[in-house]
């Protein structure tokens, strides 16, 4: 403790070196800024500035970069609220009800409790990398392919609750999302799946590309159907700030995702995606009122927002202490350290004190920061709403184009991208939502990979889901939420048979 | 007004053909690297470009076109302009592995001009330390007295890390189940959690494991021993005679580049491999900075073609 | 939907589609090895996928045949077309004619999508924004894209 204690000071010295400081502020910023354009995510964002960073300190370098990474965190939530683009897997269900939020003037509320369920989060994440990180990351080496298995069916269980109407519905938007997942090469035997004999699709669909496709482009073909005047409603877009009622509603949400977050954060592969719609799922069930939720309930925000800032500290404790990338933006982290040098494994910590304890202590700082230009600028983003939407279209469109291009600089993305806008369209007209899709899409692949894989190491033998402690308690959390959706939604059911049988 | 002038009249001396053609390079180039930015070959790319845009004293500009374990990106090349502006930092999976096991537009011999590799760097056999098994020969003795029972991680079906154990399984006649994992970090990482029992790792993933006693190396797999861990044997003195394996990165041009720049960009290169700042910052990476002359890397690249040509007939993945 | 081929078209053409983009997979997986459940080929997963898609595809398409139910909305193909369209334009001219181009002609199509835009305005506003995404994303962030056809 007392040593941790001396280690996370002696970190501080690092990271409070005016030019640390000053990358870290670098960082946050552009990371805010390209979290905030729509299609450019961090790690299109990382790779074009990567070769910048060869100039600096190693230490600086990954300070600056994970600037980038966790002031994406913040800006995605950013664009996923005002205008229903989420840029990372994490962010799909900020989305969900942040939108709503935003359309009905309380962008505000949404934009500041996210700001600050993410600083909390993120802080508390900091806290629990920098006492309990290396004994957390060799209980995360013990979780192995059936119990990653088990979490991607929890997390699919928990997409079925992120529907706000049909469950039926849902749960054929999840097969979609798997079947679309599916595409690619398929990692156990090489072979091309629907592929269509199109190379470019040899690595599967661009997440961007079908994320943007489905919201933000199917959203701004729904908004130019009619009037633009009454997409946003102004009249209380004055108010800025949260009341006290509105924060204090998020306050239990908040704490909740922010323990999943920091849990789920150490499994390397789908830790955090699965712990931003648990959190979601957690509290539509805990809801008084759960028929709010998908129409503008803040917990539905402060929840995900707080699950996925909190994840974003600890998944840097696979990275640093086994080498291990829980995320493609993790894995440029990896080429970063690499190309400066550094090994990441389990000797960094032994090795490099000053850039283990110089990041977290910069995690700390870059938080700080981040709440210090987020929240005044949040101010500035709800003004963004007031820009008229016939201008504001034009916005989306291009800046959202420039983004797909960047992921592989290539405009092959913006073609997959078009697609999407258009069976997005589509679904929305037939009632079926697109954040389950993205769901099944997002944990398809992980899921039948990790099953195929326990299967060939346990010789075929599907008991070996039950026979671990994790995969058991994944599996009955799983059934326990499976019939909680199921059964309000059979009683519907029955009392919808009766009703049209009068 | 006069400056004006003279800057058109400069900028269409610059543009005028006769000019253009006279000396390459007059103008960026552009070193396409078929992987991700961050990754292991983007990083030997960028070491290249540094050294390239200093000796030829021109821009070169690093351009990431990942997707479909370098295929895309080497097959955009291949059918680039030969004019020597559009480079390749190509590595063998796309080129000697991939045409063979998948369906690729370009020839790995017809469709480039070869150039030079740049850096090699070798697979590490590691396995669990858990396990009774401390040498190559106990490796083989173990795998064949319990046929299909060890467990190999790789980075999925059509990476050199399951070639490589396929290779050695055939020269070895052993016989042990693969297990694909989506990279060559996992793979790494189920070694050292036990998940699986062994796996060819590169050396840059290993090194660090091995260093932290995580996992116990029993050798490596290129034909000589490596500067990185001189003590580890090499597979080929061991047990399998002639194994040879080794992850190369080379630069080479779409087929039919002027030989004059072929001969150029290669004398940079041959610089470069002496320079000990590169040299350095590959050490960094794991990687051994090497050179060869372009009639040398053309008779590689056949003779690695058949070796794998041969193995994936044999285990029936061949396209 | 004025030809009354069903009692509730939600529900016929979700299952339609469904069913469709199942029908379509299944097409296309049937060209893998499939395998068993304990020696998974490459095609099992997608095919029993494409399966359940297809079977809820298909419950949806019969019950919008035979319940009464909701009706689909209608699809506006103005405001469809040209964001489409405008994004195709992107697409296509952006590795040819450079960024500036792109997003001009980008934003010259998209302003058809609704009745509401006004010319000049957006021709103004066009030129803002084509000059700050060359600025952004090139100068600041480092695209590697051109900026000016030449």
């Amino acid at each position: 403790m007392v040593e941790v204690l001396s280690l996370l000071g002696h970190g501080f010295a690092v990271a409070a070196t005016p030019e640390n400081l000053l990358f870290c502020l670098f960082g946050a910023l552009i990371g805010t800024l390209i979290g905030v354009l729509p299609g450019l995510g961090p790690v299109a964002t990382i790779s074009l500035l990567l070769p910048a960073t060869f100039a600096l300190e190693p230490v600086t370098a990954i300070i600056m970069l994970s600037g980038i990474f966790y002031g994406a965190q913040y800006g995605g939530s950013t664009t996923a609220i005002l205008v229903n683009i989420p840029g990372e897997s994490t962010s799909v269900v900020t989305a969900i009800d942040g939108y709503k939020l935003a359309q009905a003037g309380r962008a505000g509320d949404a934009l500041a409790i996210a700001a600050i369920g993410s600083f909390l989060a993120g802080v508390f994440g900091s806290i629990v990398v920098a006492f309990a990180g290396p004994s957390l990351a060799r209980l995360a080496r013990e979780f192995q392919s059936p119990d990653y298995f088990s979490l991607m069916v929890l997390g699919l269980i928990a997409a079925i609750v992120l529907a706000k109407g049909s469950v039926f519905r849902a749960v054929a938007m999840i097969f979609l999302g798997l079947l679309l997942g599916m595409i690619g090469m398929d990692v156990n035997t090489g072979a091309s799946r629907m592929t269509f004999g199109l190379i470019e699709l040899s690595d599967g669909i661009s997440f961007v590309a079908i994320a943007l496709g489905l919201f933000g482009i199917a959203e701004v073909i729904q908004n130019l159907e009619g009037s633009l005047a009454r997409i946003v409603n102004r009249s209380k877009i004055e108010r800025i700030w949260p009341s006290w009622d509105v924060l204090k509603s998020a306050r239990g949400a908040v704490m909740r995702g922010t323990l999943l977050g920091t849990v789920f954060g150490f499994l390397p592969g789908g830790g955090a995606t699965v712990a931003s719609f648990s959190a979601y799922a957690l509290e539509k069930r805990l809801a008084k009122d759960p028929s709010r939720f998908g129409h503008g309930a803040i917990e539905g925000v402060a929840g995900p927002e707080a699950a996925n800032n909190s994840a974003a500290q600890t998944s840097f404790v696979p990275l640093l202490t086994m080498g291990l990338p829980t995320s493609a933006t993790m894995a440029l982290m990896i080429g970063a350290l690499t190309m400066h040098g550094i090994a990441p494994g389990p000797m960094v910590i032994t090795r490099q004190p000053e850039l283990f304890w110089g990041l977290i202590a910069s995690m700390f700082i870059g938080n700080l920061m981040l709440i210090v230009i987020n929240l005044p600028m949040v101010g500035l983003w709800v003004r963004l709403l007031a820009v008229p939407y016939r201008l504001l279209f034009l916005i989306i469109l291009v800046i959202s184009s420039i983004g797909i291009y960047s992921v592989s600089n290539s405009p092959f993305d913006i073609y997959l991208a078009i697609a999407f806008g258009l069976l997005g369209y589509v679904l929305r007209k037939l009632d079926c939502e697109p954040a389950p899709l993205l769901m099944g899409f997002i944990l398809g692949p992980m899921m039948e990979e990790n099953f195929r894989r326990s299967m060939i190491i346990s010789r075929g033998d599907p008991l070996v889901f039950f026979q671990r402690p994790f995969s058991l308690t994944l599996i009955l959390i799983s059934v326990v939420l499976l019939v909680t959706v199921a059964l309000p939604a059979i009683k519907r059911k029955r009392e919808e048979v009766f009703s049209e049988e009068e | 007004m006069k400056v004006a002038a003279g800057f058109i009249l400069g900028a269409s001396l610059v543009l005028s053909p006769a000019l253009a053609r006279a000396e390459w390079p007059e103008k960026p180039i552009t070193l396409v690297v078929p992987y991700a930015a961050g990754g292991y070959t983007d990083a030997v790319g960028r070491i290249t470009a540094r050294f390239m845009e200093t000796a030829l004293k021109q821009t070169v500009v690093v351009e990431n076109r990942a997707g479909g374990g370098g295929i895309v990106g080497s097959d955009l090349v291949s059918k680039s302009k030969p004019d020597g502006y559009t480079l390749c930092m190509c590595s063998v999976g796309a080129i000697s592995i991939a045409p063979i096991a998948q369906k690729t537009e370009y020839d790995p011999v017809k469709s480039f001009s070869p150039i030079s590799i740049v850096s090699t760097i070798p697979q590490t056999v590691i396995v669990n330390p858990s396990l009774p098994i401390k040498s190559m020969d106990e490796l083989v003795t173990y795998a064949r007295e319990h046929p299909g029972e060890l467990n190999f991680g790789s980075s999925g079906a059509g990476g050199l890390m399951f070639f490589s154990v396929a290779l050695f399984q055939s020269l070895t006649n052993t016989e042990m189940v693969h297990v694909p994992f989506g990279g060559g970090a996992p793979a790494t990482a189920a070694v050292v959690a036990g998940e699986v029992d062994l796996s060819f790792t590169n050396m840059t993933d290993a090194l660090p494991q091995m260093e932290a006693n995580n996992v116990r190396a029993l050798a490596v797999t290129s034909a000589e021993r490596s500067p990185f861990a001189a003590d580890l044997p090499t597979v080929s003195e061991t047990v399998a005679k002639g194994y040879n394996v080794e992850s190369w990165n080379a630069v080479m041009a779409p087929a039919g580049t002027p030989d004059e720049i072929v001969q150029k960009v290669s004398s940079v290169l041959q610089e470069m491999a002496k320079d000990k700042d590169v040299v350095a910052a590959m050490a960094n990476i794991g990687a051994q900075t090497v050179f060869t002359k372009p009639e040398e890397f053309s008779q590689r690249i056949a003779g690695e073609v058949a070796q794998w040509d041969k193995l994936l007939t044999e285990i029936g993945v061949k396209k | 939907m004025k030809t009354r081929i069903c009692k509730g078209s939600l529900d016929f053409y979700s299952g339609l589609l469904l069913s469709c983009i199942a029908a379509i997979a299944v097409w296309f997986i049937l060209d893998l090895r499939i395998g068993t459940p304990r020696s998974m080929g490459p095609g099992f997963f997608p095919l029993a996928i494409a399966i359940v898609l297809g079977a809820m595809g298909l419950f949806l398409l019969l019950r919008g045949l035979v319940v009464r139910g909701a009706d689909a909305e209608d699809l506006h193909l103005r405001p469809l077309a040209f964001v489409l369209l405008s994004m195709g334009a992107f697409a296509v001219l952006i590795d040819r004619a450079g960024l500036i181009v792109a997003v001009l002609a980008q934003i010259a199509i998209a302003i058809f999508a609704s009745r509401e835009t006004k010319l000049r305005e957006s021709v103004i506003f066009g030129a803002v924004l084509a000059t700050f995404c060359a600025l952004v994303f090139v100068r600041l962030l480092g695209v590697p894209v051109r900026v000016l056809p030449w």
